[in-house]
């Protein structure tokens, strides 16, 4: 803006300037003509005065030699007068030549004028010369005749300082000219130079209101578009001005202003995913938190129940043993054809499914070390679904099997894990009276030293409701008439002793999937294997 | 150009304004005003007769005017009139106070009038007075014995000069010879000094009488005539170009006037106007200075006042003018 100003203030000023150096150039040709106007005028004067004073000088004589005056004092003081105004004008004209103005209008009559000045000055001296023998004479005849002479030479004078004066005359109306001329000249430039420059400012006005008001205009509405929020908004400016350079830094700011809301953006897409996820972490670490306490309270109540179902299966098993051997000894004294045969056999039925009960209970509360190996899950699962398909009551239902053959071994009680499998399978199996599917699959999950073993049992049963799922892994938990409520109890309490889990999933008309999760054995550098797999965790 | 004087005008009513709003006082004003008025002095007009060029004269008279006006606060001016005649009558009217008069002129008119000689200058060449002489030519028989004069042919210059008639007529007439008409062949009236020198130099007179400054002037151009001449006879010295004023002007004036030429030469000024007038100061003159020509025009039997005014001054009588003139 300061370049286009000072350009424009600039243009202006030269068009001023060198109107102002033109008029002053005329001034001062008209001053110079002024001047010489002034020294024609003085000239003339002295021209004129010349020839009066050689008129009156001629008058005084004739007055003289007709009688009419003594006194010839006047007519030597005309005569003198004449002598020093010839010498200014002698004076002046050496100057004349001199002075560069005047060469241009002396040039061409210089010589002449020159010839008639030093005739005027010879004729002066005869005339003198002439008007002091007139004086001085008292020859009448001589001076009559010197009179002639001195009239003739009187009127040469008068002529040669009349055509001087003419020719300052001409010489004067030239500079008179020049100086109107100069003038015109003058007054021509100024009304040029005001309507020029009052044009030109007008103009320079108006692009330099444009040049500011149009990149203020594209920086307004930029500033605009980034208060509506594009902060990506860009001004097509690129003058090399203040006005660029502030469209410049917009530019930079907005680009900057549009990584920095690009980059917040990001951040707060990262942070809502962080608290989304961590929303998500607390929730599971919640329901983990309220899984692990139901699973301590279970596993106290386990322990709990186990250690009572001890008690009371040492304390009765005994009695009950002796019970049972009295009966059987009591029965082979009864006769047959009594009516008490069927009595009897509900008694020892009885008896035998409180035996049961008790063995059971004292399974489940010491479940026996036992020697364990290294076992393939997938020989166990097809032995036992195998021994499961064939049977009549379960022949409505589906079994699949997915069993991954790459699945490693895991260290474990054969029979044991046969029991827990079996178990549930039955479970499953028992569920589905009116049909379905059982399936059963096993993978690994889980990669590194996380990774198990996993069997999934899955029916599509009339599942469990979500409230007793979590009941049925306690002790005499059970749904079905004949059951002793243990089978899932002892199960949980195998897997567990063998460094696993057992998990279930499922809900009222969706099925059940139990999973069971085994570790593996590593083998290490020097088939060091692991069987300490901690579980505590899970459970 | 009208615009011109309209600016012109403009700037002066400027000026002006600028003078007058710029304090111009009352008394600065009185002033300006009583500047302006001329001063009236007293004149006083001293006559001159003409001399060869009335220009040179005049020109020659002009400072010794300008510091006698100075000197005497008065308006002193020359005035050149074409005979006494003319000098006579303006005395007569009051109209010239002075003038400077020839030898014969004061005498003549002095008859007629009431005047006292003040001074004379004193020439360059150191002489205040002129003397009569008669020439010859060398080596024509001529010589200062008046017999061999005779049957010769005589230039005088005119009746009216002291130099070329008075003492001529004067000097025969103390030689014997009461008519010259008779004594010489011819008798010539040159017209001037000069005319009377040539006309001997040209052989058209064997005798010549003239003034002895223009005489010496002559041969001073001219060098090698200077041994051509031999000069028969000298008059006693005239009294030249002596200021003489009326009798009836003021005393005062008339001895302030005569101690200031008499102190020209003391000033510095006053030896710069001398030197411009060509001279080296003024010496008295006295009317005893003035004997020699009395004695000369009785001898021959003329009175001063039969001495025609207007012919004396016409190419004789300021024999100092033409001395004196460059």
């Amino acid at each position: 803006v300061k370049k286009k100003l000072f350009i424009g203030v600039g243009l202006i000023s030269l068009i001023f300037i060198l109107s102002a150096v033109f008029v002053l150039i005329n001034l001062a040709v008209s001053t110079r003509e002024q001047n010489l106007e002034k020294q024609h005028e003085q000239v003339l004067y002295r021209y004129r005065t010349m020839l009066y004073l050689v008129r009156s000088a001629q008058a005084e004589m004739y007055r003289h030699e007709a009688g009419y005056s003594r006194d010839i004092d006047s007519l030597v003081e005309h005569m003198l007068e004449f002598e020093d105004t010839l010498s200014l004008v002698k004076k002046d004209f050496s100057l004349s030549h001199s002075s560069h103005a005047c060469i241009g209008c002396h040039s061409a009559s210089e010589r002449s004028s020159d010839a008639m000045l030093a005739g005027i000055d010879d004729n002066l001296k005869a005339y003198e010369s002439a008007i002091s023998l007139i004086v001085t004479s008292g020859d009448k005849k001589f001076t009559d005749a010197v009179e002639d002479e001195a009239t003739t030479t009187a009127e040469k004078i008068i002529a040669a300082v009349d055509t001087l004066r003419r020719r300052t005359a001409e010489m004067n109306a030239h500079n008179e000219k020049q100086q109107i001329a100069a003038i015109a000249h003058s007054r021509s430039s100024i009304y040029g130079t005001l309507v020029l420059g009052g044009g030109l400012a007008l103009i320079v006005g108006v692009l330099l209101l444009k040049s500011i008001t149009r990149p203020l205009d594209l920086l307004v509405k930029g500033i605009e578009r980034v208060s509506s929020g594009d902060y990506g908004s860009k001004v097509d400016i690129e003058s090399a001005d203040e006005i660029g350079f502030l469209a410049a830094s917009f530019n930079d700011m907005t680009c900057n202003l549009a990584r920095m809301t690009g980059q917040k953006e990001a951040l707060v897409t990262e942070l809502r995913e962080v608290n989304s996820s961590l929303e998500q972490r607390v929730r599971e670490a919640t329901e983990q938190l309220k899984m692990a306490h139901e699973k301590m309270l279970r596993s106290e109540t386990l322990s709990a129940v186990g250690t009572f179902a001890s008690g009371v299966a040492h304390e009765l098993a005994t009695p009950l043993s002796s019970v049972l051997s009295y009966f059987q000894m009591i029965k082979g004294k009864i006769p047959a054809d009594e009516g008490l045969a069927g009595d009897i056999s509900l008694i020892e039925g009885e008896l035998a499914r409180c035996r049961n009960i008790l063995r059971g209970m004292l399974d489940f509360a010491r479940a026996p070390e036992t020697e364990r190996t290294a076992t393939n899950v997938n020989v166990i699962i097809s032995e036992l679904l195998a021994l499961v398909r064939y049977q009549k009551e379960y022949r409505q239902i589906t079994i699949l099997h997915e069993l991954d053959h790459g699945i490693p071994d895991v260290m474990a009680n054969a029979g044991q894990l046969k029991q827990v499998f079996l178990n549930i399978i039955l479970n499953a199996l028992q569920s589905m009276q009116e049909g379905g599917v059982l399936t059963v699959s096993s993978c690994v999950a889980g990669k590194g030293d996380a990774a198990r073993v996993m069997v999934r049992v899955s029916d599509t049963g009339p599942g469990i409701p979500r409230e007793e799922v979590n009941r049925i892994f306690q002790p005499f938990y059970t749904t079905k008439k004949s059951g002793t409520g243990l089978g899932l109890s002892i199960s949980y309490g195998i897997v567990r002793a063998h460094g696993g889990a057992l998990e279930v999933q499922s809900g009222a008309g969706k099925g059940t999937t139990f999973s069971i999760y085994l570790p593996v054995v590593i083998n290490h550098e020097g088939r060091e294997e692991r069987e300490d797999y901690n579980l505590q965790n899970e459970i | 150009m009208r615009l011109l004087k309209n600016i012109q005008a403009l700037l002066c009513i400027g000026f002006l304004a600028t003078v007058v709003l710029g304090g111009c006082t009352d008394r600065q004003k009185t002033e300006a005003v009583s500047d302006n008025t001329p001063e009236v002095k007293a004149t006083f007009g001293i006559g001159l007769l003409p001399a060869e060029n009335v220009f040179l004269q005049k020109r020659r008279y002009r400072p010794l005017a300008e510091y006698l006006s100075k000197r005497l606060d008065m308006d002193v001016r020359t005035k050149l009139l074409d005979s006494y005649d003319a000098v006579y009558a303006q005395m007569l009217d009051r109209s010239v106070d002075a003038a400077f008069f020839g030898s014969l002129s004061y005498v003549a008119l002095h008859s007629r009038l009431p005047l006292e000689p003040i001074a004379r200058p004193l020439r360059a060449n150191g002489g205040s007075t002129y003397r009569g002489i008669i020439f010859a030519l060398k080596g024509k028989g001529i010589t200062e014995d008046i017999g061999t004069w005779k049957g010769k042919r005589i230039a005088l210059v005119e009746k009216s000069t002291t130099s070329g008639y008075l003492f001529p007529a004067w000097y025969l007439m103390t030689k014997g010879i009461r008519n010259p008409a008779r004594y010489f062949r011819k008798v010539v009236y040159a017209g001037s000094h000069e005319a009377a020198i040539v006309e001997v130099l040209d052989g058209h007179a064997d005798i010549g009488c003239a003034n002895d400054a223009v005489f010496n002037r002559y041969v001073e151009k001219r060098p090698r005539m200077r041994d051509e001449f031999v000069v028969l006879a000298s008059s006693l010295p005239f009294p030249s170009d002596t200021l003489g004023v009326r009798k009836d002007i003021d005393p005062g004036l008339e001895l302030k006037m005569k101690e200031t030429l008499l102190g020209m030469d003391k000033t510095e000024e006053g030896r710069e106007v001398l030197d411009k007038f060509g001279a080296k100061r003024f010496v008295v003159t006295r009317g005893a200075d003035y004997g020699p020509i009395l004695d000369m025009l009785k001898a021959i039997g003329l009175r001063p006042e039969d001495i025609a005014l207007e012919a004396i001054g016409r190419k004789g009588e300021s024999e100092a003018d033409d001395v004196l003139s460059r």
